[in-house]
């Protein structure tokens, strides 16, 4: 197991520099200048090669590339073009309420989905089957710039029950987390269903009926436990889709998070912001990752990292 | 599987319960008044903000020399009198008694520091362009400036409607003004919740008696719809021009808003690239303008929020010029010039265009909308137009470049019409000014630069009264409408003033009824 968390460490290293060499490339190559953006049109002409140099934007690209991984290197992200902060601060200020929210959204998906789909599982071809699948359809196809309002209209406007966006207590939290999550929840509850209904057929499930044991503890002990590697698959890999899709999310409920900060910094061509939102949604998703693949080790005790079983 | 429906029946009505009792308090009954904005304010240090958020709120910050009254008249502020012994030097004593949201006493010297830093290369201000006319600022009291100027700029008491910063005393203090900003308006600045909210209170201090609302936050709503749903329930109580037009009629049904229509200062326009070898011929951008049912567009995409242009210096103006020619909707006379222009029609009623245009514009829902009127009303004059939406940066950069034939766009807050030399004189093509579609023509550059140099304010008005007569002729654009500034708020904010060009200083002479 040591082992293989040293390769996976390892190789955390040469992913995270392809995803920020090929933004640093793309955020170079698309239309836009930084420094037009920020001092705009009246600005001296002075006053922009001054400002250029000082973003380093004057020299070769290899160079400016070889600064920025250099920064990386000794943990210093630069500082925003448009903010004028340092942009490790800009990225601590923000990123807890984006982490707040994907993981509000996740935890929101699983709470509905597993429970939903393992039912949908044990209970195939019923109403309870059918009105799940039926919902989760709902859920995929939903997109999220539409669920918001939808949600915002019925609970806060109609009920008055919950704020209508922006970040607080817990009651902020309700409505950005069921949109994030709904997309999620579908896809997590098919999943679980088919995992299910998969494992329900296997031979030691028949073994474990004919020995006696109650349906609960079937299900519990030998079903869900088999069935659930699929289904981290699933819930890391979403993890990502969460990540990118609190963008909108974001937009829509104020909340002010690492996505709606990375948006702004795009649109402003505010390199060194956009470099640095970019390598920590990176890394997160990384480190997601990796966390399942050891999870499944542990749920599984069959898989061994260290090449024999 | 029975008892693990009922919990979870139970749980979800506990919830409900729970959450019912989560209703939102009444800030406007406290006192605390809670603006929407569409956009995060960039920075709240005066000398480097260009962007419209942060100049409205350090309007409530911070005080300026000179301010802006409704009309759009300049008026001193913080200065109590003034002479121009000559038409490069003006003189101003400071009024007495105001102090800074930290006690200290306004002075002259916080005047010179802030353009003498404004001025310095080091802060890297965006706005040093416009001061550069500025030689040198003198206190030869402490009451007193004396600032001195290159060459005369009929202009110059306008753009001092600056914030004055305090001057630090140590470079621990620069650094906490950077952090806390400090000035002398009617609100003192509190705290900034970045792409949230940022929280201004009522200074006790100011003149003549403190804002009789207690605070104000700005609160930043990037979505359209989600603000106006803040503002129906009630936790955001006034909302300026960032709505779709067409949601008016729903709050106005409400009955719970008060809905302020004024005369505002943004000029939309149609922009081309005079270069281009089609829009660089003058019969061509006229049979434009006259294939522009511009009523319509008004009617049908604005909600009737706004009156058709005839300038970039909107009735208000002191120097707006009403006598000048005009393009009413006429799609046959439009035909006509485009006939004479060379570009005949090739198959009559059929399909053939008679030539391509492409039209940029940005992702804003509303341009685009604008921009697909647009595009079917020419194609009834058989143009054809072909239309590119691209995000701001994209979008800016291309026209900056004049990588474009037409584009859409809109100016904002003007006020002096020596916005003409930054539009339209040969020597502001990019990156020197906005002349984006390489305008040309030496008696309007002759006309702009007398007309900076001159003072007498009737001199200069006939001086830009022909330059809108010759625009209006060469038509580098073609003026679409003025937008109205609207302004919807809670029905029991009483006092609120629109200004045109949408600032909100106005916010310090509100109560709550």
């Amino acid at each position: 197991m040591r082992s293989y968390l040293v390769r996976r460490l390892l190789l955390v290293v040469p992913v995270v520099w392809g995803v920020v060499t090929l933004v640093f490339l793309f955020l170079h190559l698309i239309p836009g200048d930084p420094v037009e953006i920020l001092l705009g049109e009246t600005a001296l002409p002075a006053d922009r090669e001054s400002l250029r140099t000082e973003l380093g934007l004057d020299k070769p690209l290899f160079e400016q590339y070889q600064n920025f991984l250099f920064g990386i290197l000794k943990g210093d992200l630069g500082r925003s073009v448009q903010q004028r902060k340092q942009v490790g601060r800009l990225i601590l200020d923000r990123y807890p309420a984006t982490l707040q929210l994907t993981g509000a959204a996740m935890v929101v998906s699983i709470v509905i989905a597993l429970p939903a789909g393992i039912l949908c599982g044990l209970r195939q071809y019923s109403l309870w089957d059918h009105s799940t699948m039926f919902f989760a359809l709902l859920g995929v196809s939903m997109p999220t710039f539409w669920l918001g309002p939808l949600l915002i209209w019925v609970f806060s406007i109609q009920f008055g029950l919950l704020p209508v966006s922006g970040r607080g207590g817990v009651e902020h939290l309700v409505l950005p987390a069921i949109t994030l999550g709904a997309s999620m929840a579908a896809i997590v509850a098919r999943m679980t269903r088919s995992s299910v209904l998969e494992v329900l057929g296997e031979d030691f499930v028949v073994a474990a009926r004919a020995k006696g044991l109650s349906e609960k503890r079937v299900v519990l002990k030998h079903v869900l436990r088999n069935a659930l590697l699929p289904i981290l698959t699933v819930v890391g890999l979403q993890f990502g889709a969460l990540l990118a899709g609190s963008i909108i999310t974001e937009t829509i409920f104020s909340w002010p998070g690492l996505g709606t900060l990375t948006v702004q910094a795009i649109q402003a061509r505010d390199y060194p912001l956009v470099q640095g939102c970019v390598l920590v949604i990176a890394l997160s998703y990384v480190f997601v990752n990796l966390l399942t693949d050891f999870l499944y080790a542990w749920i599984d005790p069959r898989i061994h990292y260290d090449g024999h079983r | 599987m029975k008892s693990a429906a009922s919990l979870a029946g139970a749980l979800m009505l506990a919830g409900f319960l729970a959450l019912s009792g989560c209703r939102s308090e009444d800030l406007l009954a406290r006192g605390i008044l809670v603006v929407g904005l569409e956009s995060n304010p960039m920075n709240l240090d005066p000398r480097v903000a260009t962007d419209a958020a942060s100049s409205r709120i350090n309007q409530l910050i911070y005080r300026g020399l000179f301010g802006k009254n409704p009309s759009g008249q300049v008026v001193p502020d913080l200065v109590e009198t003034w002479e121009q012994p000559d038409p490069t030097t003006y003189r101003f004593l400071i009024r007495q008694g105001i102090r800074f949201h930290d006690g200290r006493p306004l002075e002259a010297e916080d005047v010179r520091y802030t353009f003498e830093s404004l001025l310095d290369k080091d802060l890297g201000s965006p706005l040093r362009a416009t001061y550069q006319a500025i030689a040198s600022v003198e206190c030869p009291k402490h009451d007193s400036v004396v600032f001195r100027l290159r060459q005369p700029e009929a202009s110059f008491l306008a753009n001092l409607d600056l914030g004055i910063v305090p001057r630090p005393d140590s470079v621990e203090q620069d650094r906490r003004y950077r952090v806390h900003p400090v000035g002398c308006g009617p609100f003192e600045f509190v705290s900034w919740e970045q792409g949230h909210e940022i929280r201004l209170l009522a200074n006790p201090a100011t003149p003549g008696g403190p804002p009789k609302v207690r605070e104000i936050r700005f609160k930043i709503i990037p979505d359209n719809t989600v603000r106006v749903l803040e503002l129906r329930k009630g936790s955001v109580h006034l909302i300026q021009n960032d709505f779709q037009p067409e949601v008016l009629p729903i709050l106005e049904r409400q009955g719970r808003f008060t809905i302020l229509k004024g005369e505002g200062t943004y000029y939309s326009y149609l922009g081309f690239n005079l270069k281009d070898p089609i829009l660089g011929s003058v019969i061509v951008r006229q049979a434009i303008a006259h294939a522009l049912d511009r009523e319509a567009m008004i009617d049908h995409l604005l909600g009737g929020l706004a009156a058709p242009a005839t300038g970039v210096l909107s009735p208000m103006n002191w120097a707006y010029e009403a006598q000048v020619k005009t393009y009413p909707y006429d799609p046959e006379k439009s035909k006509a010039l485009l006939d004479a222009a060379g570009y005949p029609d090739p198959d009559g009623d059929g399909p053939r265009k008679r030539f391509c245009l492409t039209y940029k514009t940005s992702q804003n829902d509303l341009r685009r909308r604008i921009a697909e009127a647009i595009q079917n009303q020419l194609d009834a004059v058989g143009i054809e137009v072909r239309i590119r939406s691209y995000e701001w940066g994209t979008f800016f950069s291309d026209i900056q470049k004049q990588n474009f034939q037409m584009y859409a766009l809109t100016w904002v807050g003007v006020t002096d019409p020596d916005i003409f030399t930054y539009i339209f004189s040969a020597k502001s093509f990019p990156p020197l000014g906005a002349n984006r579609g390489q305008y040309e023509n030496p008696e309007i550059d002759r006309l702009l630069e007398e007309g900076r140099r001159t003072q007498d304010p009737e001199a200069r008005k006939r001086i830009y009264s022909r330059v809108q007569k010759i625009l209006a002729e060469d038509l580098p654009y073609v003026s679409l409408w003025y937008g109205m500034n609207v302004v919807v708020m809670d029905r029991r904010i009483q006092g609120f003033r629109g200004y045109p060009n949408g600032d909100l200083i106005s916010l310090k002479d509100v109560w709550v009824h």
